[in-house]
């Protein structure tokens, strides 16, 4: 027979597993203590971002990358990129990659690095409106215009008019679809000539109002290119009827 | 039961001809976006190898190199490699759908185009390589072989490693 303890001790642990089952991390993920009735905690991707607890930010950060990636600015100066300071320093002045094919990877590192800074600030939510896993099309009309393609300014522009209105991603992008999910943390959108992968990197209460966000990395990828843009953005959502918005998209500076 | 080793000395390299015939009659590739932009990597090194001729339109590919799998890869796939079904010259007009049945139509049509597809799932850029035949949608060949971290020197390294497996496999050798 186990002691009574013993017993009290797996009960309370089963139950916190069952009400929270974003608080249990797994190989893939990392969560912070656990929110308040079943709401999700503080989370990140472990595989994208490197960390297992909140507390090995700042060593993640300081790490250097065990390699290296050529950037060049505009006078054809070169400089390396070699961990998450000289990666903000150097594109903040103006330094890009120097192949296209290192424009992706340099993306992912560039938003690995800023989605750790913003790790710092999470705290747990209080109130989700966002999209719960599984994600299937009706994502589609809650996602925010600011997350859609954009090879030209005009696109932008026209981008940017439909952020301000609070207009979704299908108003600028009449051929965006859901195409698949993985897991709880990524979704791949595709539309004609394009397809973008959504990448949750964190969740959680990131601008202080109490509500859930979440910080997610688009990886764009054009067909018949080699055009590829990777970009973090800090999404919201005030209400159940609305579309996200975004709070902020996070860059180099 | 045990089978004699010498039928399988036999059998065993029947199926592995027959599994290497698909593969050697690629010639042209198309590459589908991969996490961490591998393609590009990928790209550069099948060409500068000359395993494949990497082509940019898909039509042009006899095969199609991909790091995904499943229902998002499908649909991606019948995208870009759909060909216009032949039409019959003298098929009979569809018979006129009337009320329930044409709603019904209607509503089907609208879930197909809302871009409401039955939930699936997809692997992206975890280490999983295909090669898949355009024509038959045949997995020709695959690889595990995942990049220890994401840095163009280590991801031109596995791309390496992928194309020099590939140029291994093509040539019948272990």
């Amino acid at each position: 027979m186990l002691p009574y303890a013993v017993l009290s001790f797996l009960a309370v642990v089963l139950t916190g597993c069952l009400s929270t089952p974003d608080a249990a991390p797994t190989p893939s993920r990392g969560a912070s203590k656990a929110g308040a009735a079943g709401l999700p905690v503080v989370w990140w991707s472990t595989s994208e971002l490197g960390i297992t607890r909140l507390a090995g930010i700042d060593a993640e950060l300081a790490k250097p990358f065990e390699g290296n990636l050529v950037v060049t600015d505009k006078a054809k100066e070169k400089g390396l990129i070699l961990d998450c300071a000289s990666a903000r320093t150097l594109q903040t002045q103006g330094y890009k990659a120097q192949y296209p094919r290192d424009i992706a990877v340099l993306g992912v590192l560039t938003a690995k690095c800023l989605a750790l800074e913003a790790l710092k600030t999470a705290q747990p939510a209080r109130t989700n409106y966002m999209p719960v896993s599984p994600y299937d099309g009706r994502v589609i009309d809650m996602l925010p215009a600011a997350l859609a393609p954009a090879v030209s300014p005009a696109q932008q522009a026209a981008i940017d008019a439909a952020g301000r209105g609070g207009q979704p991603i299908r108003m600028v992008e009449s051929t965006v679809a859901f195409v698949a999910a993985r897991g709880d943390d990524e979704i791949l959108l595709g539309g004609e000539g394009w397809q973008e992968t959504l990448v949750l990197l964190g969740r959680g209460d990131f601008d202080g109002d109490s509500k859930l966000d979440w910080l997610v990395r688009t990886d764009l990828a054009v067909q018949r290119g080699t055009h590829r843009v990777s970009r973090l953005f800090l999404l919201t959502r005030d209400s159940p009827e609305m579309v996200m918005r975004v709070i902020r998209e996070l860059k180099p500076e | 039961m045990m089978l004699p080793k010498w039928f399988l000395a036999l059998i065993v390299p029947m199926f592995l001809l027959a599994d290497r015939a698909g593969l050697t009659q690629v010639q042209t590739v198309y590459l589908m976006p991969m996490g961490y932009g591998l393609d590009q990597y990928l790209a550069n090194r099948l060409t500068s190898e000359s395993v494949f001729n990497v082509v940019t339109d898909p039509k042009r590919a006899d095969a199609v190199l991909t790091d995904q799998l499943g229902g998002g890869f499908e649909r991606r796939f019948d995208e870009l490699f759909r060909r216009p079904e032949p039409v019959a010259e003298h098929a009979p007009p569809p018979p006129e759908k009337k009320g329930k049945e044409m709603d019904a139509e209607a509503i089907a049509q609208l879930k197909l185009t809302s871009g409401q597809p039955p939930i699936s799932s997809f692997s992206r850029g975890k280490g999983n390589i295909f090669l898949v035949d355009i024509k038959t949608r045949q997995v020709l060949w695959s690889l595990y072989e995942r990049p220890k971290k994401i840095l163009p020197d280590e991801l031109d390294r596995t791309s390496g490693r992928i194309v020099l497996r590939l140029k291994k496999d093509l040539a019948g050798k272990p």
